[in-house]
């Protein structure tokens, strides 16, 4: 698999990405693969149904948030490796003393904003929290219970009164919160 | 044998003296063979403990005696009854032999309860060393004494009691109360540190030490296996010490689990290793095959992950149970002791680790019992919890001290020294090249600092003492030796590591924790974050990510395991709604105890207004001045406990009719008898505290406690009432269009003065959906109805009707209310109003914004009073009709300046001056009402309703005023301060005081702001005249 993947993968389009997103050879190498195994026809793009195909994003409560976060900057419904990958760099751990251009905590934070995000106005209205709420939570929760969450929530983060969620609100609450660790996984080499 | 005999003999003895019966030999003979037999009864352990143990317990020493007593007594009597001899019945007989046993462990007990009270009372002492050292201290102290008196034999530290008795609770709390999240994310790096660094550690020490032994240093043999059980033993790091340190030095979450999951888990490996090293030594080096050493690899991963496993299936056994507690409410707490405890005995019955097995136990119920039981069983539980181990680890301590204090002693200097040496050196490298390797896969690299802070952290304790005591001196000759050995490790590590660890923790700025209640959003954030991660490593195709299997394990937990273990399983994110309601409780309760601050906490802002100051000012103060002197002075009902005071001059005025009154009194009483729930008569029952519904899960019902609280605020405040005729409710709320009803209410009812009442309601603003709401109880009094927007977190309101308190979260954003009596024209979007706007700022003209065009900035009057239809008094008597001629007619085109309407320069008429005082206020009060803060307006026509920027001119109007008028010494009316220096303005007012003078101090300087409450404080102190403070005013009413 590793050969063929690497074979499939120009060198220069892996120097590429690497200058591009900090992935190292081998990390950009093995994503690659499973992204040609994401990828059932065999085009070299990934399209939503590839995604779901997973069953762990299956039962995901946030499964079609993920995959449309994938999407944001594709102008079709399918994205390249190159956009694959893109996403993915977000979520490299920070380095100290190098440039982290994708993976900064407020490109991470941007990202997790996003999720709520569904108009992209760049404020999180009390229906968009809502509706992550309801997928979180699920089905069998009283409306109110959830509605009083959510006033709460945007109560709390709120604070120049407009009733929304804004992204440098956002940030302020996640203030406490160890982001950088949080939203970072450890790419396997 | 014959030691044990000889000490039961002395025990007899010392029984007949105090018994105070002739000691016959031949009944000592008796008894003896009695005790003997006793003995044989007792557990084998005990009995081989006995036989090699010098130090044998205080408790089996006088159980043995105890019972030996009591059939001795049962002989006794036989031969009294027997030999007819001069006994007589005495009066009061001394039995302590009967008590002993409790008496001792009641005492030890109040020891260490003494002990740790004086611990934390001494100041200083808190800062030098931790508290296990002190414990450890008065241990050694009472040991000292009982040795001098010789009762040396008590070396109350036997390795049974404090693993059958004592370790358990601490465990116990360890498992239950251990972040589970935290626990997980670090479990491979825990699982690292426990097993290889433990294994590493014994090996390592112990070759050391045989290596050093060939020597001859020590002068004893010692040989392989010995030192390898004694390294077994002291390579251990003891929970017990480390949660004693690390609990005081609040080093960051992520080291604390590291070091405290370490020295949980590795107790399984020191179990291993101790029973495999025991067992090596007992068939003697020769008789080992390689089979044994298989054995010993084998019974280790059998241990470790029996223990767990046996732990996971009690603990979930405990969490199926909770189930069905709830039936028997009181008794709800135990089960999850008693199964704890069960698991840990199970596993030391198969002599799996007792400590993982606990500590898995705690982890497995905590999720589940914590939803199915209640919330007064939580509270039990938790305190119950910490009592029994905090109290355990402390009698521990105790022993501990209390044991080094023997004649036993084989002090081996060399031995000692390479020990220490060992153990510190070792651990250093051990978590050194441990944490090079877990670097590589960790995200949270450890530092450097916090390698050395967990090197450091390497506590030996109690378990340690309690494993060498076990050890048989048939085999391992040099057993007396070990224990001192491990004495003088502990009290180095406990002492010398124990007291400079925080110090260095402060010294080397290691990231301390910072733990506080997650926020709503926070938790909301995390869990979005959590599953976020999830679905990244699925795409990424990580396949045991942490994330991953977190996730699919929270899946699986929700599908399958929640439905069989909790009652009420429908929710998904149980931590979700245990937040909100957490946070909803804590609002609550902020709420009701800290009213009288709300609105002051967190405004301190660039935007900040005098009279947002003033009104936090007031209500901080307020309890002080309505509870006596002040108000009393002015006949006004002294008792009106309410915190919350009118701010606000539009609500002062109002003076319901007696239908009013009718109704609020018929109010008081439903309300009394309906808010209360019938008193029944409660048929006693231990089984049931009173506590008819079990508890609903996730503690939604707390909320009732807090109607009680206010209820009894309530109830305590119409007591006040009573015993007045005058009624004094205060409403204060300028902003709602109910204020324009008052109004109406008020001039109908503006001759019913006799029996004046005014009501206060607390509203800041409130959002739109709200004002409904509260309208409906305009008119009941003593209902308080908060909502506060200065504070966000109190974005609550109590609507004060028979469901309770219900949390409703507000809709509308705080701006909008000072739209909200145009509602129907203004949108919602576009308010930008920052939040600590007073009604002054956003009425007051002078204060608008000069280009506002569209209708929020003015209101036109909707509603008039009846005078304005009547001509004579709306021309000459009415001074509200200048405004209203002018700004109305003036609003659609240019936002008149205040200055240029009522200026001062602007002549006064003449033939309002002599216009009734009483009339005057009450219409500017009307006015406020429907117009916001108009009443700060100057109104020139009567005596001097003044707004003062300059003093001297001000003195001077003021004598033109009184020489026309005929006055005497002052002017009636309202004084409004602008730009004045506070010191000047209290000059003026202290010189043209009188008693129905209103002074509006709208001073708007910054930097004078501070000065202001106290000024505020001496004009009050020193007479009785309204302060009317732009749209705040106290009690006009009251002059």
């Amino acid at each position: 698999m590793g050969n063929k993947s690497s074979l499939m993968l120009q060198e220069e389009e892996i120097a590429e990405i690497q200058d591009e997103t900090g992935f190292s050879p081998s990390q950009i190498e093995r994503l690659y693969s499973r992204f040609t195994s994401l990828d059932k026809g065999d085009n070299g793009t990934l399209s939503r149904e590839d995604f779901l195909r997973i069953p762990e994003l299956a039962i995901n409560p946030l499964g079609d948030r993920i995959v449309h976060a994938f999407f944001t900057d594709a102008h079709d419904d399918r994205i390249n490796f190159r956009q694959f990958m893109h996403v993915l760099s977000r979520f490299r751990p920070l380095k100290k003393n190098r440039e982290n251009k994708f993976n900064s905590r407020e490109e991470k934070l941007r990202f997790a904003f996003r999720m709520y995000d569904l108009d992209d106005d760049n404020k999180i209205s009390r229906d968009e929290l809502l509706a992550v709420l309801h997928m979180m939570v699920g089905a069998n929760i009283s409306e109110e219970q959830l509605a009083s969450i959510a006033d709460r929530t945007i109560m709390e983060a709120d604070t120049d009164g407009d009733q929304m969620i804004s992204f440098e609100e956002f940030c302020a609450t996640l203030e406490r919160t160890d982001v950088e660790e949080k939203m970072s996984i450890r790419f396997l080499h | 044998m014959s030691s044990v005999s000889i000490r039961t003999k002395l025990t007899f003895i010392s029984v007949f003296l105090i018994l105070n019966l002739p000691a016959s030999s031949a009944l000592a003979e008796q008894a003896r063979v009695n005790t003997e037999s006793v003995h044989e009864e007792t557990p084998r352990n005990i009995d081989h403990l006995s036989k090699t143990n010098p130090t044998v317990s205080p408790v089996f020493h006088t159980s043995s005696s105890g019972i030996a007593n009591r059939r001795e007594q049962g002989n006794s009597i036989e031969e009294d009854t027997k030999n007819h001899e001069n006994h007589r019945y005495h009066v009061a007989t001394v039995d302590f032999p009967h008590v002993s046993i409790p008496y001792i462990i009641s005492a030890w007990i109040l020891i260490a309860g003494l002990a740790k009270i004086g611990f934390h009372v001494t100041p200083k002492i808190g800062l030098i060393c931790p508290e296990s050292c002190i414990l450890i201290v008065v241990g050694a102290i009472i040991g000292l004494l009982l040795f001098y008196t010789g009762l040396e034999r008590v070396g109350p530290l036997t390795p049974n009691v404090f693993f059958l008795y004592m370790l358990p609770p601490i465990i116990l709390d360890a498992g239950y109360f251990m972040p589970n999240r935290l626990f997980f994310d670090n479990m491979t790096s825990i699982l690292l540190y426990a097993v290889v660094g433990t294994v590493w550690n014994a090996l390592t020490i112990g070759f050391s030490l045989w290596g050093v032994g060939l020597t001859g240093l020590y002068g004893v043999d010692m040989p392989l296996l010995d030192t390898l059980l004694f390294s077994s033993i002291v390579s251990a790091v003891d929970p017990v010490a480390v949660l004693a340190v690390f609990e005081e030095i609040h080093v960051n979450e992520v080291l604390y689990i590291l070091v405290f999951g370490e020295s949980l888990l590795n107790d399984a490996v020191t179990v291993v290793l101790y029973h495999m090293f025991e067992g090596y030594t007992e068939m003697g080096q020769k008789n080992i095959l390689p089979i044994d050493y298989l054995a010993g690899v084998l019974s280790f991963i059998v241990a470790s992950l029996g223990g767990a496993l046996l732990g996971v299936v009690w603990g979930i056994l405990a969490a199926f149970l909770s189930r069905f507690t709830h039936h028997v409410l009181i008794i709800e707490p135990l089960f999850v002791f008693v199964l704890g405890y069960l698991s840990y005995l199970t596993a030391e019955l198969f002599h799996l680790s007792g400590i993982v097995a606990l500590t898995f136990c705690g982890m497995t119920m905590k999720n589940y019992v914590e939803e199915n039981i209640s919330y007064k069983s939580h509270i039990t539980l938790k305190y119950t919890m910490k009592m029994l181990a905090n109290t355990s680890e402390t009698i521990i301590f105790l022993f501990l001290g209390a044991s080094t204090v023997n004649e036993n002693h084989d002090w081996n200097t060399w031995f000692v020294i390479m020990t220490i040496l060992f153990c510190s050196v070792y651990r250093s490298i051990g978590v050194l090249i441990q944490t090079w390797m877990l670097n590589f896969f960790r995200l949270h690299k450890i530092n450097k600092v916090e390698q050395f802070i967990m090197a450091y952290g390497g506590l030996r304790g109690a378990v340690a003492f309690a494993l060498v005591l076990v050890v048989s001196e048939k085999y391992i000759p040099s057993k007396s030796m070990m224990v001192t050995t491990i004495i003088v490790v502990v009290y180095f590590t406990v002492f010398l590591q124990g007291m400079t660890i925080g110090p260095l923790v402060r010294f080397l700025n290691v990231a301390t924790s910072n733990k506080t209640k997650p926020s709503m959003n926070e938790r909301l954030h995390t869990r979005l974050i959590d599953h976020l991660m999830a679905g990244i490593e699925d795409i990424a195709g990580h396949l045991i990510g942490n994330y991953h299997l977190r996730d699919k394990f929270k899946h699986y937990n929700n599908k399958f395991i929640r439905p069989l273990l909790t009652r009420d399983h429908h929710v998904k994110e149980p931590k979700i709604f245990e937040t909100y309601s957490k946070l909803n409780l804590t609002d609550a309760m902020n709420l009701v105890k800290q009213n009288n601050i709300m609105g002051s906490v967190t405004r301190i802002d660039q935007k900040i207004s005098l009279s947002s100051l003033i009104r936090s000012y007031t209500q901080s103060n307020l309890p002080r001045y309505s509870d006596g002197s002040v108000l009393s002075s002015q006949g006004v009902t002294s008792q009106s406990e309410s915190s919350f005071v009118n701010l606000d001059m539009g609500e002062l005025a109002y003076s319901p009719s007696y239908k009013d009154l009718a109704d609020a009194q018929l109010h008081h009483i439903l309300s009394d008898s309906m808010f209360k729930p019938p008193r029944r008569l409660h048929r006693y029952s231990r089984d049931v505290i009173d506590e008819t519904t079990p508890h609903p899960p996730f503690h939604h019902k707390t909320r009732m406690q807090i109607r009680h609280i206010l209820n009894d605020k309530k109830s305590k405040k119409r007591k006040g009432y009573h015993h007045n005729n005058v009624r004094n409710d205060y409403i204060c709320n300028g902003k709602g269009p109910k204020s324009q009803k008052y109004s109406r209410q008020k001039k109908q009812n503006t001759d019913s003065n006799s029996r004046k009442t005014t009501s206060l309601r607390f509203t800041l603003p409130a959002s739109i959906s709200e004002i409904s709401e509260v309208e409906n109880y305009s008119h009941q009094n003593q209902e308080m109805v908060l909502d506060d927007d200065d504070n966000p977190l109190f974005g609550t309101v109590f609507s004060p009707d028979d469901n309770g308190i219900t949390f409703t979260a507000r809709m509308t954003p705080p701006e909008n209310d000072t739209h909200k009596r145009d509602t129907d024209k203004i949108s919602q979007s576009t308010a930008t109003m920052p939040l600590s706007c007073t009604i002054t700022e956003t009425t007051l003209p002078w204060k608008r914004d000069e280009n506002c065009t569209d209708g929020c900035c003015v209101w036109k009057q909707q509603e008039f009073p009846p005078w304005v239809d009547n001509k004579e008094y709306h021309v000459y008597t009415s001074l509200t009709n200048t405004f209203m001629g002018k700004i109305s007619s003036d609003a659609d085109t240019k936002t008149p300046d205040v200055f240029t309407v009522f200026g001062l320069e602007k002549p006064i008429q003449e033939d309002t001056k002599n216009e009734n005082i009483n009339t005057v206020n009450k219409f500017i009060v009307s006015q406020t009402d429907n117009i916001g803060a108009e009443s700060v307006l100057p109104k020139e026509e009567d005596s001097a309703n003044l707004e003062i920027e300059n003093v001297e001119t001000a003195n001077r109007f003021i004598n033109r005023q009184l020489y026309n008028t005929g006055a005497e010494s002052a002017l009636s009316g309202e004084y409004s301060f602008y730009h004045v220096h506070p010191k000047e303005s209290e000059e003026f007012v202290s010189k043209n005081q009188k008693a129905e003078n209103k002074v509006d101090v709208s001073i708007e300087m910054q930097d004078k702001l501070a000065k202001v409450p106290q000024m505020l404080n001496s004009w009050q102190e020193s007479q009785a005249f309204v302060i009317n403070l732009s749209d705040e005013e106290i009690m006009s009413e009251r002059l």
